[in-house]
């Protein structure tokens, strides 16, 4: 075996903070409208039209409910402008929308600001509650979209503004069954082996992605009252968990051409699964750090993760989709 | 604690807050105090695999001379290069500078 050169590598600096977390047992409801989302029965008082409906499971692995949340919490240990979390507890203050409160991985409580929208306090209970709760329970919330091909789950990520989305709706006009739009969660089987969860059938979109897909706006409900962002239902859905195959980084920066650069270093394919984590401070605020490391240099070491760059001359979504399918269905 | 200290005698050993995952044959490292990540190539995670034990160089060169082509004396300089590595970005630590009579400027730590 020849003798290498010994050199670690240093990647992302990155505080940590490890915290107990304590359970909670919160009871199960009556209240009329049932869910499954990420592989959980959802019960809530909010109608969520966006999300699969499941009436025969009786038990809910989280509750969503109108109440009184408290003013603050006791104890921060980390917050944003609009947030804070305490041990296993999210405050998230929406102004003119609601107030969130999580206690604890099973039970979500919402306070109404007057003449709230319905849409609007949907919008941020499906992204940052959520998603706290998909870290409270240790899901690995990728922010990206995901579709179910024959090789198993292909995963879309990036920043904001990278196409996520619009690759996502793109595929599935293409014949792939979605599985996630902007947060995938992700585990590992009993074996180790990392699987995606089955979201919602439903992808967010801005209007001049809307057009790319060649459809109209008209008749889509939007994703908040004062954005010109809508709900684009989706009619072909996946909803069963399915094996993680390959995650394409969409670059935002722009090359000369089309190259999907496979990435090699387990370490680049760390970096890419820790930027690219959704609402990542809150691993740190709920402990977790430790798990979610575990959970990705697993899922690493079993999926191919290839860098995508696009030329600078418009999104090119056909060539784009094009260029994913061969790569997706190719042998290698 | 200087690294000129350093000897082929000193006995290294692993600080507890670095969490380490295999990955292939290669090694994750997580530092949790710090929040820092590395990657170690397979030489290497055998090196950080034989220091689950403290070890000195001396020892571990002893190990890898066996298992890999390579000279002593250029395995002890590469291992001492790596190790003190690590020790700069405090992922191991010193136990302890074994005592060689003839070597001077060693002192002993803790």
């Amino acid at each position: 075996m020849p003798f290498e050169s010994m050199n670690s590598h240093l990647l992302v600096e990155k505080a940590a903070s490890a915290q107990k977390l304590t359970g909670q047992n919160t009871l199960s409801s009556s209240i009329p409208n049932r869910y499954r989302a990420y592989g959980l029965t959802i019960h809530s008082e909010l109608l969520l039209p966006q999300l699969v409906s499941d009436k025969e499971t009786n038990r809910a692995d989280v509750t969503v409910r109108y109440g009184t949340v408290p003013r603050a919490l006791a104890r921060v240990t980390i917050a944003g402008v609009d947030w804070e979390i305490s041990n296993e507890q999210l405050l998230l203050k929406i102004d003119g929308v609601a107030t969130y409160w999580v206690n604890g991985p099973e039970e979500v409580w919402i306070e109404r600001f007057p003449n709230a929208n319905d849409d609007d306090v949907r919008l941020f209970l499906l992204g940052s509650t959520l998603g706290f709760l998909l870290h409270l329970r240790h899901i690995l919330p990728l922010h990206a979209s995901a579709i179910c091909t024959d090789r198993g789950a292909v995963l879309f990520t990036g920043v904001s503004g990278s196409g996520k989305s619009t690759t996502l709706s793109a595929m599935v006009q293409r014949g792939y069954p979605m599985l996630a739009d902007d947060v995938s969660g992700i585990v590992l089987d009993e074996t180790g082996n990392p699987q995606v969860l089955s979201a919602f059938p439903a992808s967010k979109l801005f209007a001049d992605s809307v057009a790319k897909l060649d459809r109209s706006t008209e008749g889509l409900r939007k994703v908040k009252a004062s954005l010109n962002k809508y709900l684009l239902p989706i009619d072909s859905f996946c909803a069963e968990t399915i094996p993680l195959y390959a995650v394409y980084v969409l670059d935002n920066r722009q090359g000369t051409e089309f190259k999907l650069q496979p990435i090699e270093r387990n370490i680049d394919k760390l970096s890419y699964f820790l930027f690219n984590t959704y609402r990542s401070l809150y691993v740190k605020a709920i402990g977790w750090e430790q798990k979610q490391f575990k959970l990705i240099s697993r899922a690493i070491h079993h999926t191919k993760v290839i860098e995508v760059t696009r030329p600078d001359r418009g999104f090119l979504l056909d060539e784009l989709v094009k260029r994913l399918e061969e790569d997706f269905n190719s042998n290698g | 604690m200087t690294t000129s200290t350093i000897t082929t005698d000193t006995i290294f050993r692993r600080v507890e807050t670095v969490m380490s995952n295999e990955v292939g044959d290669e090694t994750m490292m997580m530092d949790v105090d710090r929040g820092m990540y590395y990657a170690l190539n397979p030489v290497s995670s055998r090196i950080w695999n034989l220091l689950e034990q403290p070890l000195s160089v001396k020892a571990i060169c002893d190990r890898l001379v066996a298992e890999y082509d390579i000279e002593l004396a250029v395995c002890q300089q590469e291992v001492m290069n790596f190790l003190t590595q690590l020790l700069d970005r405090k992922i191991i630590t010193v136990l302890r500078h074994e005592t060689d009579t003839t070597t001077s400027g060693v002192k002993e730590v803790e």
